[in-house]
């Protein structure tokens, strides 16, 4: 048998197994500790039968201690050990025994004993095949893996090779943190599959797609774990996976699939649309944002609203229906942020009043006469179920209009915002629009009701006669000039 | 990729409090893995998602890349120290680009200011492969340049661009057909000044015809922006790439030009272009285009919209004339007959 230089590995391997002492009485072997050089020990040690080489040597493999070589006679004690290698590319030609679960790829390595002629002599090798590797997770659980398997993690090959760490109970490897049992158990699965040669690309890409199925969580636990253990197809394989869920998705349904809480304010959301403090239509919604916010802080500071707030009401659709008419452009009070709340207080209010049908015989009264040119005297009622349908409509046409002329003061006090980059036209168009809005907000339903019913009645009148002129005029011309143009 | 050499140290609250939420995902591992996949739509949306999503999709460099992935000409030196001055870098410079440009209304009281030069980063794509990218900057002081009409030239007058597409000289109308499913363009404008950019380009092509007289063919992107008014009420931005055979079957680039033409066909001069340009890049809205055809559909309904006003005017022409007509004959035939019954 040649001698080698010996690894280092083996060499590391070989002092812990310097010690132990092989001897085989009775069939079996054993493999003990020697209390004293020149003692007999005993203990037993279950074998198993391989096969021969040449005619000398007798294959044994012991589940703890490896493969062990023995001739079959006693031996008494130590003389001497070398380390001996000898690589065994197929041991198929070699035993005879089935062999059970080997991976004979490693080296062997054989301790020879240069003993006296009349000792017999004890070849031990010490094999790395289907050895376990014992590995700890962060709640304290210990599992026994393949070494083999465990080896296709580069933080754990590193933890074999140079602390020597895993090879028992005792001395189990420590994994990161953020592997969990459970997740230890997916990545064996993983490292099961890749670590044999065996596989095509397309086998392995079928596995990786079947593995890659779980829940969101389950995958980011997944990739942490393959991080922290320097897995680097893992790593890659799950990220590709986390970056195909969130591709193509909103930012709710984002928040949704990762549950994660929406702390951005309304500012730092529309900021990718462009210079929020240029474009006049994000500081409009950003206007009415804050507004918003502020009405929502009011409405849960005063949640019992009195009936004096039903007086400003009262003006303010009087006061909005004069400025449609364009009889007086001037104050309106509803601007001021408590006369512009929209509690259900007041709906509720709202709606005693008008089963008592005192007040509401007021207001259509009063509408009436201020708009004694436009409306037709039927009852609020009817009309409100006629133009009920249109109103959606008429919604968008009250906050579009621009055309109508008057000039509010409001009454702004949301100071955080800065209004002196906007120029004076542009402030008072969005001025325009913000009142409008704020008294789509303030109305409550009847009010509501009410205003459309009878801006649609004028509008309706005021087209009416332009139409009739327009057709009228077409018509004339038509008929004068129809058959010349054509 | 960051190697931990040693087990990294524990995490105290975000394994405890959400597992399993991609919060428990090391920030380093969710930038340089995960969101370096994603493109930059995707990207925006989980910068919105939350705070410290916004924080990790904010940084430059990932924009960088999907920016530079996009538009090569974005690595020219002009351009990349004209974005390193904007707002939030790489981000709001594709935020800019990217989307397509809506802008149908004119409000008057846009204050232009006076921009030194305008950039325009062109790239032209055969299906979805860069061909040709170039910079090209603008002066825009001039008087000579505010009298003229308004056009960027990219090529020199006897610049060709040699490209490796193959020209089918099978059918005549499968060549322009396969243009014009393939070819796509990019044209940004950056106005330095402002610090704001805008893509003028309308994706696909509006037009693929061929030239009449060269027999080249013309591939058009357009896009519509709102004017002052009156036969200024919308613009057309068109960009014009003209493609033209060479020996051996080859197709090359002859020339690439922007012009600006209102409903009237007339070129705008340079100071009506610079207006209507410059309130685009600030007022118009950038919207991201659900299908590829969006640009030509806007781009048809202002054709049509061009046919029907030169209508209404031809009318209101004929109307006007009878007018006049029956007006001379009536003065004709008062002044006769008070002359003959006086």
């Amino acid at each position: 048998m040649a001698r080698n230089t010996v690894r280092k590995e083996a060499s590391d391997v070989k002092l812990r197994k310097r010690e132990e002492i092989l001897v085989f009485e009775g069939g079996q072997l054993r493999s003990e500790v020697p209390k004293a050089k020149g003692n007999l020990v005993v203990g037993t040690q279950q074998s198993v039968l391989l096969g021969s080489f040449g005619a000398e040597f007798i294959f044994y493999h012991m589940p703890e201690a490896g493969l062990a070589v023995v001739k079959p006679e006693k031996i008494y004690n130590w003389v001497e050990l070398e380390l001996l290698e000898l690589e065994i590319l197929d041991i198929q030609c070699l035993h005879q025994a089935p062999m059970h679960t080997f991976f004979l790829s490693y080296y062997l390595f054989i301790f020879s004993l240069k003993l006296p002629s009349f000792f017999d002599f004890v070849v031990v090798f010490c094999m790395k095949m289907k050895s376990y590797i014992w590995l700890q997770t962060a709640d304290g659980s210990v599992q026994q893996v393949e070494e083999e398997v465990a080896m296709f993690c580069p933080m754990i090959c590193r933890e074999i090779i140079q602390a020597g760490m895993g090879s028992s109970k005792n001395h189990a490897i420590s994994l990161p943190q953020r592997v969990n049992p459970a997740i230890l158990g997916l990545i064996l699965d993983y490292c099961r599959f890749h670590h044999v040669p065996g596989h095509s690309n397309k086998e392995r890409k079928t596995f990786d797609e079947k593995f890659i199925r779980m829940d969101t969580k389950r995958l980011c636990e997944l990739t942490s774990a393959a991080d922290s253990l320097q897995l680097k197809p893992l790593v890659d394989l799950t990220s590709h996976a986390l970056a195909r869920i969130i591709e193509g998705k909103t930012p709710e349904e984002i928040r949704e699939t990762f549950h994660l809480p929406d702390d951005l304010t309304e500012e730092e959301k529309l900021e990718p649309l462009g210079n929020i403090t240029d474009d006049p239509r994000i500081r409009l919604l950003n206007r009415l944002y804050a507004r918003k916010r502020r009405e929502l802080r009011e409405r849960e500071k005063l949640k019992n609203v009195d009936v004096e707030d039903e007086r400003g009401d009262n003006r303010s659709v009087e006061d909005l229906l004069s400025f449609i008419n364009g009889e007086d452009g001037d104050v309106l009070p509803f601007a001021d942020s408590k006369g512009g709340r929209n509690s259900k207080n007041k709906k509720k209010n709202r709606r005693r009043k008008e089963q008592a049908k005192d007040d509401s015989s007021n207001n259509p009264n009063e509408n009436q006469k201020k708009e004694s040119d436009t409306l037709p005297s039927v009852s609020p009622n009817d009309e409100v179920n006629d133009i009920l349908a249109a109103s959606p409509s008429k919604t968008s046409y009250f906050q579009d209009c621009s055309a109508v002329t008057f000039s509010p003061k409001l009454d702004f006090d949301d100071a955080d915002i800065d209004d002196d980059d906007l120029d004076p036209a542009m402030k008072e168009e969005l001025d325009r629009l913000i009142a409008m809005l704020d008294c789509l907000h303030s109305l409550n339903e009847f009010n509501l009701y009410l205003v459309l019913s009878s801006i649609s009645c004028g509008i309706l009148t005021l087209l009416k006669q332009q139409l009739c002129s327009i057709a009228n005029a077409i018509f004339y011309m038509d008929n004068r000039f129809g058959p010349e143009i054509m | 990729m960051v190697a931990l050499s040693t087990p990294p140290p524990q995490q105290p609250s975000s394994t405890t409090t959400q597992d399993g939420t991609i919060s428990t995902l090391h920030p380093d591992i969710l930038q340089t893995h995960i969101l370096t996949l994603l493109d930059g739509p995707t990207l925006a949306a989980t910068a919105c998602a939350s705070s410290e999503l916004y924080a990790l999709s904010t940084e430059d460099k990932l924009w960088r890349n999907i920016c530079t992935s996009s538009w090569p000409s974005i690595n020219d030196p002009t351009v990349s120290s004209i974005i390193s001055t904007f707002s939030s870098g790489h981000r709001s410079f594709f935020s800019d680009s990217y989307p397509l440009l809506h802008h149908h209304h004119h409000s008057s009281s846009f204050l232009t200011t006076s921009t030194e030069y305008l950039v325009s980063s062109v790239d032209i794509y055969y299906k979805d492969v860069p061909i040709f990218s170039k910079v090209e900057k603008n002066e825009t002081l001039t008087d000579w340049f505010k009298c003229s009409p308004f056009r960027v030239d990219l090529l020199e007058p006897k610049e060709f661009v040699q490209t490796l597409i193959q020209y089918q000289t099978g059918e005549k109308d499968s060549f322009v057909k396969q243009l014009e499913e393939n070819m796509t363009l990019s044209w940004i404008l950056i106005d330095p000044k402002r610090r704001r950019a805008m893509n003028l380009s309308s994706g696909r092509p509006v037009s693929v015809q061929r030239h009449w007289l060269t027999g080249e063919v013309v591939v058009k992107f357009a896009t519509i922006m709102a004017g002052d008014g009156g036969e200024k009420e919308f613009v057309e931005c068109g960009v014009m790439v003209c493609c033209g055979e060479k020996e051996g079957g080859g197709m090359e680039v002859r020339e690439i030009s922007m012009g600006m033409e209102d409903m009237e066909g007339r070129n705008l001069t340079g100071k009506e272009s610079l207006v209507v340009l410059q309130e685009a890049m600030e007022r118009g809205e950038r919207r991201k285009g659900k299908c590829g055809t969006e640009g030509k559909g806007r781009y048809e309904e202002f054709v049509e919209r061009k046919r029907e006003r030169k209508e209404r005017k031809q009318k209101m022409e004929k109307v006007l004339d009878m007018v006049c007509i029956v007006t001379g004959i009536t003065i004709f035939v008062s002044s006769w007959s008070f002359i003959l019954f006086r």
